[in-house]
């Protein structure tokens, strides 16, 4: 029996889907990763990099926020009960961007990359099977913890070698007494 | 059986402002307390300059209590209709440690008006609220301001301040100057004929007290101090009170109960050690100062035969007029840089507000605001602005130092269905009823936030912002910061937990000594006010009991 591509993927996202409920634990790790696989790895790059985007500054990639990505929801990190939810977001953004593109989110081109971004955002990305609202919660999550992934502290595992504070000009690491210095300087 | 610890005299649960004042008053005049703490020391090595897991961040915060262990509960619908749902906000300065919310807070150092003691008599009655003048004066309370503000250490001035009431003694340590953009906010402020003042602060403006003088570090509220000079009762009476001999300080010990016997008196309490063993320690005299919501936590779970429904509670009192502060403002861009991000940020603030508004009962403080942190600017912006991709990378290098805004605490107006009840269907990490939450603000809070947004948003305008908006807050219910009221002084027992002195209606050794017994929040950070009660408390139970 023939089977379309998309029908397989159809077929096998069920047994996928639970596949993905099992604990972070319980995984073998994939290269440097604690808990993220290759292709969940490479998914949130690409949608990080989208979200803060490489320009005359450091992006989201070269701040490493990856890495708090997979800390973070590791074991010992504060975000741990969402790996599961990280994990089915991240494949079913990539069946979504199979079905509607034939290629997975991270080689999808820049501006399709974009495209897919702003329909996430609104809850408008043309798949039956994934909620308007659970899109969004997708999104948002996403979007607040890359946030704290490049403007956070590096101990958590983003904005390597403080490029966010540099990008924003702020002097880090701070000197303990250095503002009391200035301070009497301009007296 | 739970093991028995030796007799003590006192036993004061909960070392914070309120109850770090009360020890150190029992052990300096030789009464022999135990001090019990939640939590344990801060210490800045371990809690570095990080936004993320500050009191203002979004992750584990070591300083606060851990929500797994310690969950609270949202009573949602009545009667049949009645739920029971986890309450995820935990606010921003409830501590668990030695100075508990004094170790990570902002430190701003306010005396109440005369006005906050005396509501009703300004104001008259309100609909819907339990609106009360104290049973005690600002005079009554103003030699223990004094003593908080000496004893502690607080900065400040009140040369520019009009609306200050009356001191017999002035700060101890000068005020702090102002910031670039406190600057700029204070002259918009006295062109449009308002009165700002720098804020009283308990930091170290110069060294005191053997600590060094503040360093004007920009991770201050939310964070350790790491040179120690933001001060709290961590750095000034507790360590007085053990060195006193007569105060042992027992931290990671977890307070499940006031032990209270057939004749209706206090005889100790029930806590988790630090391995979280249960155990008794007897004592003659108890106070509670576990704050606000853990203190009515706890004498709700205290039943005894005279005290079916928990300790002082026979007249259902115990745990009503919650009140916090509602925080409301505006923010604004400016075209320029206005300010450099050094120092913690608030500076001046204006008291025009607080009283005598038309059409207003109390009102609240205007102050400039802590700068914010980059994680928390990325949160701030106008509305519709991109919120990723290379635009917001750009709002966020361009505007980070065009960005001020004026914000204050707004006066509550409390009502008796705001409260803490216990729910005995959860128990925590310890096996105790969790507190869980009803009610919400007045409705008035919400129009008076309004009231003041709307100044704020003119001062801002006045110093010439490019754009500017409102945050109007006043709706849900203060549970996470500044919380006080639920175990209310008073002189008709009906009404009140506590009589003017704070010592319970009805069990006549066990005292509240934190900010449950205030009557009303007025529009002012509370701290130095439970710390002021500290001492109200504490002279009052050493003249007692010796």
């Amino acid at each position: 029996m023939r089977t379309n591509r998309r029908d397989f993927i159809k077929a096998i996202s069920v047994p996928v889907a639970g596949a993905l409920l099992i604990p972070g634990c319980a995984r073998k790790p994939h290269g440097p990763y604690l808990v993220l696989s290759a292709l969940e790895a490479d998914t949130l790059i690409a949608l990080c990099e989208q979200l803060i985007p490489a320009d005359d500054y450091a992006g989201a990639t070269e701040a490493g926020v990856v890495y708090f990505f997979d800390k973070q929801l590791s074991n010992r990190g504060n975000y741990s009960e969402q790996l599961a939810f990280y994990q089915q977001g991240l494949a079913i953004v990539n069946n979504c961007c199979r079905n509607l593109h034939n290629t997975s989110f991270a080689k999808m081109d820049i501006e399709a990359q974009y495209d897919f971004l702003k329909k996430l955002e609104g809850g408008k990305v043309a798949d039956k099977s994934w909620k308007m609202a659970d899109q969004r919660k997708f999104f948002n999550t996403l979007l607040d913890h890359t946030m704290q992934a490049f403007y956070g502290a590096p101990r958590h595992g983003g904005n390597k070698q403080y490029v966010s504070y540099a990008m924003m000009g702020i002097q880090y690491p701070l000197v303990i007494g250095q503002n009391r210095y200035d301070h009497l300087e301009n007296e | 059986m739970s093991k028995k610890d030796k007799h003590v005299s006192a036993v004061v649960v909960g070392a914070g402002a309120g109850g770090g004042v009360v020890a150190k008053e029992l052990a300096v005049n030789g009464i022999q307390t135990v001090l019990f703490e939640r939590g344990g020391w801060a210490n800045y090595d371990n809690m570095p300059n990080d936004e993320l897991t500050s009191m203002r961040g979004p992750m584990n915060r070591p300083l606060a209590p851990d929500r797994k262990k310690n969950p609270r509960y949202r009573i949602i619908g009545k009667g049949e209709n009645q739920k029971f749902v986890l309450d995820n906000g935990y606010g921003s300065h409830i501590g668990h440690n030695v100075g508990s919310g004094l170790v990570s807070y902002g430190a701003m150092a306010w005396r109440f008006m005369r006005e906050d003691f005396k509501m009703v008599s300004t104001y008259g009655e309100v609909a819907d609220s339990t609106l009360a003048d104290w049973p005690i004066s600002y005079e009554d309370l103003e030699h223990c301001y004094e003593r908080a503000e000496w004893e502690i250490g607080v900065s400040g001035s009140d040369q520019h301040n009009p609306f200050a009431p009356p001191r017999k003694k002035d700060y101890p340590m000068p005020p702090f100057e102002q910031n670039e953009d406190g600057k700029m906010l204070a002259d918009a402020c006295k062109r449009l004929g308002l009165n700002p003042f720098p804020i009283p602060m308990a930091r170290n403006s110069i060294p005191y007290n053997g600590r060094a003088g503040c360093i004007r570090n920009r991770t201050c509220a939310g964070y350790v101090c790491p040179v120690d000079a933001k001060n709290g009762t961590q750095n000034s009476v507790i360590p007085v009170a053990i060195a006193s001999g007569n105060c042992e300080l027992r931290t990671h010990c977890k307070v499940a109960e006031v032990l209270v016997d057939d004749d209706g008196k206090a005889r100790g309490v029930r806590y988790f050690d630090k391995d979280d063993k249960e155990r008794i320690q007897p004592a003659d005299i108890v106070v509670v100062a576990a704050s606000a919501i853990e203190t009515a936590r706890l004498l709700l779970n205290s039943k005894s035969r005279k005290f079916p429904n928990g300790a002082g509670n026979n007249n259902d009192v115990v745990g009503r007029n919650l009140q916090g502060h509602a925080y409301t403002g505006a923010i604004a861009f400016f075209k320029d840089d206005v300010h450099r991000f050094s120092g913690p940020g608030a500076t001046f603030a204006i008291c025009d507000f607080n009283h005598h508004n038309e059409g207003i009962i109390g009102g609240g403080l205007l102050a400039n605001e802590f700068y914010k942190l980059p994680y928390a600017f990325t949160r701030t912006r106008p509305h519709g602005s991109p919120r990723w991709g290379a635009e917001h990378k750009k709002f966020q290098r361009d505007n980070f130092f065009k960005f001020s805004q004026m914000v204050g605490p707004i006066q509550e107006i409390p009502n008796y269905n705001s409260r803490v009840q216990v729910y005995d269907g959860v128990k925590d990490f310890w096996g105790r009823p969790v507190p869980a939450f009803s009610g919400a603000r007045h409705p008035l809070d919400h129009e008076h936030c309004k009231f003041l947004s709307a100044k704020a948003e003119m001062i801002l305008k006045e110093a010439g912002a490019e754009w500017t908006t409102q945050h109007v807050g006043g709706r849900g219910q203060g549970t996470g910061v500044h919380q006080v009221g639920t175990c209310r002084m008073g002189d008709d027992p009906t009404t009140s937990v506590t009589n003017r002195f704070g010592q319970v209606h009805d069990i006549d050794n066990l005292w509240i000594g934190d900010g449950s017994t205030f009557v009303t929040n007025a529009g002012f950070n509370p701290a130095l006010t439970i710390l002021a009660m500290g001492f109200w408390v504490g002279e009052n139970m050493v003249k007692k009991y010796t």
